[in-house]
């Protein structure tokens, strides 16, 4: 693709974005100055709004970061934006990355466009409907109990969490800090270009210490190295009951499109399935409580445009929207004295069983398999009252989170996914699994 | 006195670094105009991780731990989130790390860990200002435990600590360390007193606060456990707000950083003054005399050549009184003492020492060396006759022969070595010797500079 190609087809996106009535994006960028050469060559990406993005303001959907600017870039930005990417804008999210919906957004909800009506999923919901409309060809987004997964699987669009410590975080702003990264996420088709934006992204960075041993990927080399025959899955059987009918029918076709072609399937049960949720809702609340504590009112927020520092304190809570409020009041009160052996560190000791489990299942397969979400998009405002049936929504995606394992989701029919773990650095394998299912001529849709 | 007084300090020490402890930014807070060394780290902005820790400083911490024999943790170490709210303290939580190392003594008062931990921003609360140049900047913090009765305790505490940070060489000499100090009288809560800036202070605010609470409790008072700041010129604590439990900070492990392995961290300690203080008293040196030495470096240098010529206990009055008391009475820096000063002053002490000199004659002598005339002529006339060009010669190879080290060092520019030489050469002869001579045999010998000199 030519330069001026390259800039034609990011005008005629950038009028549509503007013509969307979908609200995937917050913020849109400006036509690029020049596009640079690369394997990301052309490539129209949307940025999920809690990536500093240099000159470009982030809010992470949050009232409180309005007309914050963020003065630097992420390094998976900076990454994205050499390989030859350009950045269509900033996607709609939840706020602060707290949802399953894109509810919780201070702009309004994202809209899924394959669903009228239903719930684009969360938190990264604009980057997965802004693909999902073909406003952008790919999107970053951030994956934290399945923030990518979960609007993959509702926009019927491929998301790949990868493994935690391979991706930078710098500049990712902070929801969970031990459990999230950026994960990347595409059209159904484009396993390739999910391929080259891991490549790109990927390996050490001296800005995040958890890369420190971290390896690039190979991914798009490896695209084609999923045999069929010597490749066996585990399959979690506790977890498709779970779901409903219809994802567990999709679910169950696409196990069945795997056997077909070869693949040993294997049923198990996981007994810690059940632990996953409340460790994980603990451990997110008292890390994001400890990441919060920032938005005092005086550093960011409304001081200065006629509030005194004591108002804009007493104000700067009401900035938030209610639950990123109760995450930080249940994170507080996780970390305090009363909380921390009852709640804190149970949860750290949740987290080591559910995470020993899947390893040693790893360690007899090369996948496991589950639906990514248990139901299809709910309504919208459906759940809006009650977050515990909102937070339930995570039982399948908050596992491979928890032992930092990469997981991957693909689409097995209109706003439902099937959800592939992998062992440490088996980032490469899953995408190599999405594309075979491309290849073999899988489709989705019922016909 | 009051009864029952336990003192225990928290200093928290500047060491030498370039950088601040999670970023690159400069560390020279002092000199810059406000918030021109920040940068997305240590402002604390929206999707910044920190940097791995300063590694000069975590270097620093273990040797000051080695050299106050406290032990290194075996198990690699965290670093927490201590959380507060405070307009200088970017993120609202301050990243301070686990105990580096435990145990060991300062001034022979037990001490509990010394860990790393970054400094805040300045808050100047008057204008409603932050600056930032200082936050995340590098600080070492060294906790004693309550061993300290009285406030002379924790002035020689801090005294011994200055003195070692000036042989490790590891602070910022214009800012070596602040204080918070806790001190508690018998039937009293603890009160902490913050951010002393100096020894001094640190002893007048644990006076006040002795007195104060002793007062408080012999008036049928109470004292509760509180947090007061030190008013440097009232010479006054005032009570600035109660002490929130540790519970309250609600630590836990930041999930940004890696534990580091003290183990992968291999530091070179400098012989530390503690050690050559121990040295010197086993040759015979009173404690007195040692101290006034070591806390000079030049002192040592010129004691430690003078002790190859005469031995520990000769030299060190030599140098802790004699000299000493004639710099101080010329109000001279010790810097004065140069290599040619020490070229007269050895022969004197090996003179004196060696008994061929009256200590009347001593005097008017060391008078005539810092009053800057070459007492050579009249040492010699004094003590009868010196060593020919031969003598010094045969002596010369003898000791470059066997002070291998010596010669090594010197070849790489240590004057000092050249000194120590000289020193051993005047000693062989008896002192009979002029230092000019020997030094002009030994450069001849040791880089041949000499040699056009001699023909």
């Amino acid at each position: 693709m030519s330069s001026s190609h390259a800039r034609r087809l990011f005008s005629s996106r950038l009028r549509n974005a503007r013509m969307s009535q979908g609200n995937t994006f917050i913020t849109l960028s400006d036509e690029p100055a020049e596009v640079p050469e690369g394997p990301l060559h052309g490539v129209v990406l949307g940025i999920k709004d809690n990536f500093a993005v240099e000159g470009m303001r982030m809010t992470c959907a949050s009232r409180i970061l309005d007309s914050y600017t963020a003065p630097f870039d992420a390094t998976a930005v900076s990454r994205l934006k050499s390989a030859g990417c350009m950045i269509l804008g900033k996607n709609n999210m939840d706020e602060f990355a707290c949802g399953s919906s894109g509810e919780n957004s201070a702009y309004g909800p994202a809209l899924n466009p394959l669903l009228p009506g239903r719930v684009a999923g969360g938190s990264s919901s604009g980057s997965a409907a802004s693909v999902a409309e073909g406003l952008a060809d790919a999107a970053m987004g951030s994956d934290t109990g399945g923030s990518v997964r979960c609007p993959s699987a509702y926009c019927s669009v491929i998301g790949l969490k990868p493994t935690y410590g391979r991706v930078s975080r710098y500049g990712l702003v902070d929801l969970s800090m031990s459990l999230e990264g950026p994960a990347p996420m595409a059209a159904w088709g484009a396993e390739l270009t999910l391929a080259r934006m891991m490549d790109a992204v990927s390996g050490p960075d001296a800005r995040d210490q958890t890369t420190a041993f971290s390896t690039r990927t190979d991914a798009e080399r490896r695209i084609d190295s999923f045999e069929p025959r010597a490749t066996k899955v585990i399959l979690v059987q506790n977890a498709v009951e779970q779901c409903s009918a219809e994802v567990a029918g999709a679910f169950e076709r696409a196990i069945s499109f795997l056997a077909e072609r070869g693949v040993s399937i294997e049923r198990r049960r996981m007994s810690s399935l059940r632990l996953a949720l409340p460790a994980y809702y603990l451990l997110m609340y008292s890390e994001f409580a400890s990441a919060m504590q920032r938005f005092d009112g005086l550093k960011y927020g409304r001081r200065g445009a006629g509030f005194t520092p004591a108002e804009a304190m007493a104000d700067a809570r009401s900035l938030l929207g209610p639950e990123v409020r109760r995450r930080i009041l249940l994170g507080t009160y996780v970390t305090s004295r009363e909380g921390w052996s009852t709640w804190y560190e149970r949860a750290l000791s949740a987290r080591e069983q559910v995470s020993a489990e899947l390893t040693s299942m790893l360690q007899e397969c090369d996948y496991i398999a589950m639906p990514t979400m248990p139901a299809a998009p709910f309504a919208l405002g459906e759940r809006a009252s009650d977050p515990v049936s909102m937070y339930a929504a995570d039982i399948l995606t908050v596992p491979a989170n928890l032992s930092g394992i990469p997981a991957g989701t693909l689409p097995v029919g209109t706003g439902t996914g099937l959800q592939l773990l992998a062992g440490r650095n088996g980032d490469e394998s899953i995408i190599a699994a999405m594309h075979f299912f491309n290849r073999e001529g899988w489709k989705w849709r019922r016909e | 006195m009051a009864e029952g007084v336990k003192i225990g300090l928290e200093v928290h020490i500047y060491p030498r670094t370039v950088s601040k402890m999670y970023c690159s930014c400069s560390s020279d807070f002092l000199n810059a105009s406000p918030n021109s060394r920040i940068c997305p780290v240590c402002s604390g902005q929206p999707g910044s991780k920190p940097m791995p820790p300063n590694r000069r400083c975590i270097e620093a911490g273990l040797m000051i731990a080695a050299a106050l024999g406290m032990s290194a943790a075996g198990a690699p170490v965290r670093t927490l989130r201590k959380h507060y709210f405070y307009p200088d303290l970017p993120s609202n939580y301050q990243r301070t790390a686990e105990p580096m190392a435990t145990g060991g003594s300062l001034h022979g008062f037990a001490l509990g860990e010394i860990h790393w931990e970054e400094d805040p921003g300045q808050y100047d609360m008057a204008k409603g200002r932050v600056d930032l140049n200082r936050s995340g900047v590098p600080l070492l913090e060294l906790v004693t435990e309550p061993s300290m009765h009285r406030p002379q305790d924790a002035m020689d505490a801090l005294d011994d600590l200055l003195l070692l940070l000036q042989y490790l060489e590891i602070d910022r000499r214009e800012l070596p360390f602040k204080v918070d100090t806790n001190v508690s009288v018998a039937g009293g809560e603890r009160v902490e007193v913050k951010n002393i800036n100096s020894v001094n202070g640190v002893v007048r605010a644990l006076e006040f606060e002795i007195s104060r609470q002793s007062s408080l409790l012999e008036g049928g008072g109470r004292v509760e456990m509180e947090t007061r700041h030190f008013d440097e010129i009232g010479g006054r604590t005032v009570s600035m707000r109660y002490k929130e439990t540790s519970e309250g900070y609600r630590y836990m492990a930041d999930p940004d950083m890696l534990p580091v392995d003290l183990k992968s961290v291999s530091v070179s300690c400098p012989e530390n003054p503690f050690a050559i203080l121990a040295r010197m008293k086993d040759g015979g040196v009173r404690e007195e005399d040692a101290r006034v030495i070591i806390s000079d470096r030049r002192l040592l240098s010129v004691y430690d050549s003078a002790a190859a010529v005469t031995g520990a206990r000769f030299a060190s009055v030599f140098v802790a009184r004699d000299i000493v008391g004639e710099l101080n009475f010329r109000k001279l820096p010790s810097c004065f003492i140069d290599g040619t000063l020490i070229g007269q002053l050895l022969p004197l002490a090996s003179a004196v020492h060696g008994g061929r000199l009256s200590n009347s004659n001593a005097s008017k002598l060391l008078r005539s060396a810092f009053d800057g005339r070459d007492i050579a002529p009249e040492l010699a006339k004094m003590e009868g006759v010196f060593a020919g060009r031969d003598a010094i010669s045969a002596v010369a190879d003898e000791v470059i022969a066997s002070e291998k080290e010596a010669v090594a060092r010197y070849r790489k520019g240590s004057s000092g070595s050249l000194n120590f030489l000289v020193g051993l050469c005047m000693k062989k002869l008896g002192g009979k010797a002029k230092a000019g001579e020997i030094i002009a045999v030994l450069r001849s010998r040791l880089d041949g500079a000499g040699d056009q000199e001699m023909k």
